[in-house]
């Protein structure tokens, strides 16, 4: 009452303390839209990530289905690539300009997925040769293909930066179409993404 | 109102989707896409990714191998 009171007998004091509520709420209103923001981008989106640590033909097998899949159901589909991974995703076998440990290692692990062993029943090769001709009676692209319509699918491909510096692989040893980057930029991905996996 | 159709007998999972992506991809809102597969996974598989993209399955038989057919959401 007090209130009513002193709007009708004073206007302009009224108009007054009616923009200065308009003010208040206009300001909580942006504190609201910068709140729903702020949540927006924690928010996973529809991505998905995928650490591949292994550098078996099966575990390659599990990783690149699941991509392709993800893909192909409209996930953004992010591939990190580090340590054994690594061995997967050279082109070339390089020997010059390194020292007798990255000889060594350019020398003993396999160069790209056609030369991947299994995690199980590899039989000194026998194993890959066996699963790749089921896999072709059974019309399932082999790793190579597999890693081509990845490409062709829009999932993206990283290799860790820091396994490279171990490994000893240059960037033009590993097959192109491929980003480097390190833990950030995976975690810049994973934090964003609904699935991440660790193959 | 157009139908494709779609033959992925004998591909395994996911190759269908893969295709049906693809397929999907260059038709219009409204065209239907019968798809036949023999996966077994498949009749799960096209109804999770219909759903996932908002397109409805109008019919799915199943006999010696899976036919749907998905109508794209507009």
């Amino acid at each position: 009452m007090e209130d009513l009171k002193q709007t009708t007998s004073d206007p302009m004091n009224a108009a007054t303390g009616a923009s200065a509520d308009l003010q208040a709420m206009l300001e909580h209103l942006r504190k609201c839209q910068q709140s729903v923001d702020d949540l927006q981008k924690m928010v996973p989106e529809d991505n998905m990530t995928i650490v591949v640590f292994s550098g078996e033909m099966d575990k390659l097998i599990a990783a690149l289905f699941l991509a392709t899949g993800a893909a192909s159901m409209g996930c953004q589909v992010s591939m990190y690539y580090t340590f054994w991974g690594l061995s997967a995703l050279r082109k070339k076998t390089v020997y010059r300009h390194k020292n007798l440990w990255h000889r060594m290692l350019a020398w003993m692990l396999p160069t790209g997925v056609s030369q991947l062993k299994t995690s199980k029943m590899n039989f000194a090769g026998i194993g890959p040769k066996l699963f790749n001709h089921l896999m072709k009676k059974q019309q399932v692209p082999d790793l190579k293909k597999m890693l081509e319509l990845a490409g062709e699918l829009g999932v993206e491909m990283t290799a860790c930066t820091t396994a490279m510096q171990i490994m000893g692989f240059d960037r033009d040893e590993l097959i192109d179409g491929l980003e480097v980057g390190g833990v950030a930029t995976y975690l810049q991905n994973a934090s964003k993404s609904r699935v991440n996996l660790f193959i | 109102m157009n139908t494709i159709e779609l033959d992925c007998v004998g591909l395994c999972c996911p190759m269908p989707l893969v295709h049906i992506k693809r397929a999907m991809d260059e038709m219009a809102p409204g065209d239907c896409l019968k798809v036949t597969a023999s996966d077994a996974a498949f009749e799960a598989d096209i109804k999770a990714w219909s759903e996932k993209f908002g397109h409805a399955i109008l019919s799915i038989d199943v006999d010696e191998n899976i036919t749907a057919v998905v109508q794209k959401a507009a």
